[in-house]
């Protein structure tokens, strides 16, 4: 899912009322370690978090970490991950896969039910996945359901009978079934994300069903039960498959109207709280928020792309121009804030299981630069086209704009843009742009495949190498771990040598987290699990 | 920023404004743009009205607002009228809460608008500039020959006193860092802390008298009339110039010198290391509090406390690299950011160590222990572990568990034969 970097120019003031909190580059990324909550009943201690406003609470419209991290909260999906990066069963009791692995039976767990006490069956599951698939208005994240047999031809129209689909519910058994198009044994993986979230039947239909209040119907461990003056209240779900959370009400935070994080945690109006890495410098040696201070990894990379189907970057030669022209490297240690920004080499971030230590970025090599892009037709940027870099403003753009003039001769013309920078990506993506993505699941392939294979859904360059498509096949139909690394190693030096996009950092990020608040661990998904947060006596 | 703590004042009411316009020829083919307005509501926001007619339908409207010295603008997509012909369209620019912007924001702003048949035929409206201005007071004006200097309480010897201030802050500071400033200051001098405080907007950590922003080149400085002639004045005016100055020696797209660096140069300049300053120091030496310079890259400590500390810890690492590396060594360092250099880099070129080394140093000269970090810290785990079972992993659990009960089963058994006969007969 995508988020966005962190704007520092004076312009980025006037976006801070975006889908994040106004502080930090980041999203709310911690990821709670508990995947059960307390078996105790819920705390009347409210806990109160800094999220940011979501762009919307349905998993199957939704395409950004903020509401990811939120909607997590109400809707369920069959597996999640835990701390550890574990995966563990939610909804799903237990699976198993046939042999070949082309197959998957989830089996639910027993009696379970909504927040209304509605029967929860498979066929919730199938009906809530669907509206992933749907032509009509596809998820923004339809790309990681394409395992499924007949998602596809579904998503693109070719068949309009949901039964083309592979998805199998038999409410009676209580066992959903995944045909997939492939042996994808990382499916319950892949399922884990908030996407899959089960929606009772009215979502996508009732537009009430999402609004706060009594009427609104949850899978996950709370049920929005109201707003406030800054954000949204969650209240425990009684009927939660592991029994009430052991918080029994949450207040999200949108926003704190342009206050510090720090002040309003200081002033006891958070118990959570994203922050700052200019913050956590001098927090991390201050005796009363130094203990409460959290380094929360993040499975995310920050990058840039190209828009390669339209002039100039379908010339996969101006493409690594652009490339080799800018020393991505040095620009992250300079420009990512006082080195809390890990260098990139790769889409792919560290943590990520079976993640390659090859660097696969474009070599800097400004002559060679100069000359692809005269080999275009556009010796010194003589007669390069008029050319836009959008973003939703971050701390590398300026340098990019600096050095492409620089090494190149070409004037980019630069513009940020606020809430409707993802809509427009999705859209009508800019020449140049650039994007944050956290990981959907721990897999290389939410970097790869899913950001970068043809028509995905997040390839917002709409690049296409059937070269890359068949290195990404490959390693999906891999059955031994070797193959799927070669395959995937294969597939990232295809993109650093035809340049659709080109990473820049990765995270860490950090928060302030109450003393007392337990469980407050994180594994660098983009979702807090409050179900598994509780206070200490 | 400067630091000293100023009493509560009453808080201006809000005006509105009209900006000074400077519309230009429109460039529209298929639209014709009329002359493109703009109001202005203090701490409310700006109205942009762009009057406009169209002989095709429009896909997209767009409002481009660059705001400062920003490379670029902000795009704002706006509702698309139906239809052809005449129409205005208009947007207002949220300058409350989250939106704020500091006075005396110049902002250029310009539309843009795409045909609905063709997504590359783009008519741009005409340039409008204008200035977000704090339209609360009547500002008196007087300007040098860099700095203009704009107050609304105080007599006019006030403000030329402060005017002089700034000339020679300026002046100073640009001799230290060998720079030539060419572009004028603007320096907004506020009589009171509310309305200075929401000047700077609702971010401003507490303790703050100055800001300088060099995107805007201005600064803003609370000053009542009744203190012109305190020490503070001539404190709080070269500091925040100094800010300005160190802009234009080391400004580049990529790094910017340390927090802590950027500080304690402003201090030294504008009060040296003062008793006051050392006097913390000393202390915090003696108490173990100190934060060491790395800890100073980004924000500072919150608290009263820590806010001056951070302060007198940034004026003593600069007294400490002056009488350790010299002046020159100092301008080194500070102009070799101007090439995009990491600190490491800039450091070494300047003083010949890097900043773990000088850091290290400067401790030692203050004969400080290494300060205690306390954090980050691992989150406590909540006191119940993980209770699902299931999946795969979870029936490789449950069959592990069986299995390992059939072992220690069948090993009780076999045990028990074999204990048997080890027992011997009974006698």
């Amino acid at each position: 899912m995508f988020t966005d970097p962190q704007g520092t120019t004076a312009s980025d003031r006037i976006l801070r009322a975006m889908r994040r909190p106004p502080v930090a580059l980041l999203v709310l990324v911690a990821t709670l370690a508990a995947c059960t909550p307390l078996p105790t009943g819920s705390s009347d201690q409210t806990m109160r978090i800094l999220t940011g406003t979501p762009t919307s609470l349905d998993p199957a419209v939704q395409g950004d970490s903020t509401s990811a991290a939120i909607s997590a909260q109400l809707f369920e999906s069959l597996t999640t991950f835990d701390s550890d990066l574990h995966l563990r069963p939610a909804l799903a009791e237990s699976w198993a896969f046939d042999p070949g692995s082309r197959r998957v039976t989830f089996h639910l767990r027993p009696g379970l039910t909504f927040s209304d006490g509605s029967p929860l069956r498979p066929s919730d599951v199938v009906r809530s996945w669907l509206r992933l698939l749907d032509p009509g208005s596809p998820s923004p994240l339809a790309s990681l359901a394409l395992d499924i047999a007949g998602a596809q031809a579904f998503l693109r129209g070719e068949s309009f009978d949901p039964a083309t689909v592979g998805l199998h519910a038999d409410d009676a058994a209580n066992t959903l079934t995944v045909d997939l198009v492939r042996p994808a044994s990382d499916f319950p993986n892949i399922v884990s994300a908030s996407a899959f979230g089960v929606v009772p039947p009215g979502v996508g239909s009732n537009p009430a069903a999402l609004s706060p209040g009594p009427s609104f119907v949850a899978s996950g461990g709370y049920v929005l039960t109201g707003t406030t003056a800054t954000g949204l209240t969650l209240t425990a779900n009684p009927h939660y498959w592991a029994g009430p959370p052991a918080i029994g009400t949450v207040e999200l935070v949108g926003d704190l109207g342009g206050r510090s994080e720090v002040d309003a945690f200081q002033a006891d109006e958070l118990d959570y709280t994203p922050l700052n890495g200019a913050d956590a410098s001098w927090i991390a040696y201050d005796r009363t928020l130094g203990p409460q201070l959290r380094q929360v990894g993040s499975l995310s990379v920050q990058y840039y792309g190209f828009d390669t189907s339209r002039p100039p970057f379908d010339d996969v030669r101006v493409r690594r121009a652009i490339g080799a022209a800018v020393d991505w490297q040095r620009l992250a240690t300079l420009a990512g804030g006082n080195g809390s920004m890990q260098v990139a080499n790769s889409m792919v971030p560290p943590g990520i299981p079976g993640r390659s230590d090859t660097d696969f970025l474009p070599a800097y090599d400004p002559a060679a630069a100069r000359k692809l892009l005269a080999a275009a037709g556009y010796p010194g940027g003589a007669g390069f086209p008029a050319t836009t870099l959008m973003t939703s403003g971050g701390p590398f753009d300026e340098a990019i704009v600096d050095e492409v003039k620089r090494e190149l001769g070409i004037n980019l013309s630069y513009e940020t843009m606020g809430d409707a920078y993802f809509d427009r990506l999705a859209q009508d993506p800019p020449q140049m742009w650039a994007l944050g993505w956290v990981a959907d699941y721990p897999g290389r392939d939410d970097f790869l495949g899913v950001l970068l294979g043809s028509g995905a859904s997040a390839n917002y360059g709409r690049w296409s190498s059937p070269a890359f498509d068949a290195a990404i096949a490959e390693a999906g139909s891999a059955t031994d771990p070797t193959g799927v690394s070669a395959a995937f190693d294969k597939a990232e030096a295809i993109v650093r040598d035809d340049v659709p996009v080109v990473p820049v950092g990765y995270g860490p990020d950090w928060a302030l987290s109450r003393t007392g608040l337990l469980g407050a661990t994180q594994n660098g998904l983009g979702v807090v699990r409050m179900a598994g947060l509780a206070w200490a006596d | 920023m400067g630091r000293l703590t100023r009493r509560l004042g009453v808080l201006g009411l809000l005006a509105s404004l009209a900006l000074s316009l400077a519309p230009a020829a429109s460039a529209a083919t298929w639209a014709t743009f009329g002359t493109p307005s703009a109001t202005s509501t203090y701490g409310t926001g700006v109205e942009f009205s762009q009057p406009v007619t169209v002989d095709k339908a429009v896909a997209r409207v767009e409002l481009l607002l660059t705001i400062a010295n920003a490379i670029g603008p902000v795009v704002t997509e706006l509702p698309v009228p139906t239809g052809t012909g005449p129409t205005t369209l208009s947007h207002l620019l949220d300058t409350s809460g989250d939106g704020h912007l500091l006075p005396n924001t110049p902002i250029v702003a310009r539309w843009r608008l795409t045909a609905s048949d063709d997504p590359t035929d783009v008519a741009l409206g005409p340039i409008l500039r204008v200035t977000y201005a704090d339209d609360r007071f009547t500002w008196q004006t007087e300007a040098g020959g860099l700095v203009r200097v704009h107050w609304y309480e105080g007599t006019t010897d006030f403000g030329r006193r402060a005017l002089k201030v700034g000339e020679d802050g300026v002046r100073k500071a640009s001799v230290l860092l060998g720079v030539t400033e060419s572009k004028p200051v603007d320096f907004y001098v506020y009589a009171d802390q509310a309305a200075f405080y929401d000047a700077l907007g609702p971010g401003t950590r507490e303790n703050v008298g100055g800001e300088a922003d060099a995107g805007i080149r201005t600064l803003f400085a609370l000053i009542p009339p009744n203190q012109i002639n305190d020490v503070w004045v001539g404190i709080v005016i070269p500091h925040e110039l100094t800010h300005l100055v160190v802009d234009t020696a080391a400004g580049n797209p990529y790094h910017f010198p340390p927090r802590w660096l950027n500080e304690g140069l402003a201090v030294y300049e504008s009060q040296g290391y003062d008793a006051s300053d050392r006097g913390r120091i000393s202390d915090a030496v003696s108490s173990q509090t100190l934060i060491p310079l790395d800890g100073l890259v980004g924000q500072f400590p919150t608290s009263a406390d820590g806010f001056f500390l951070a302060y007198a810890e940034s004026v003593s690492a600069v007294d400490f690299m002056i009488r350790a590396y010299g002046t020159d060594a100092l301008v080194t360092l500070i102009r070799s950011y101007k090439d995009g250099q990491t600190d490491d880099e800039a450091f070494r070129k300047g003083l010949g160590v890097d900043t773990a080394a000088f850091a290290a140093a400067w401790l030692a000269d203050l004969g400080a222990t290494p300060p205690t970090r306390y954090g980050p810290q691992p989150a406590p785990a909540a006191p119940v572990p993980h209770g699902g079972g299931g999946g795969v992993d979870a029936m490789t659990v449950i069959l592990a568990i069986l299995a390992v009960g059939l072992v220690i089963v069948i090993a009780l058994v076999v045990g028990r034969r074999r204990r048997r006969p080890a027992a011997g007969p009974e006698p």
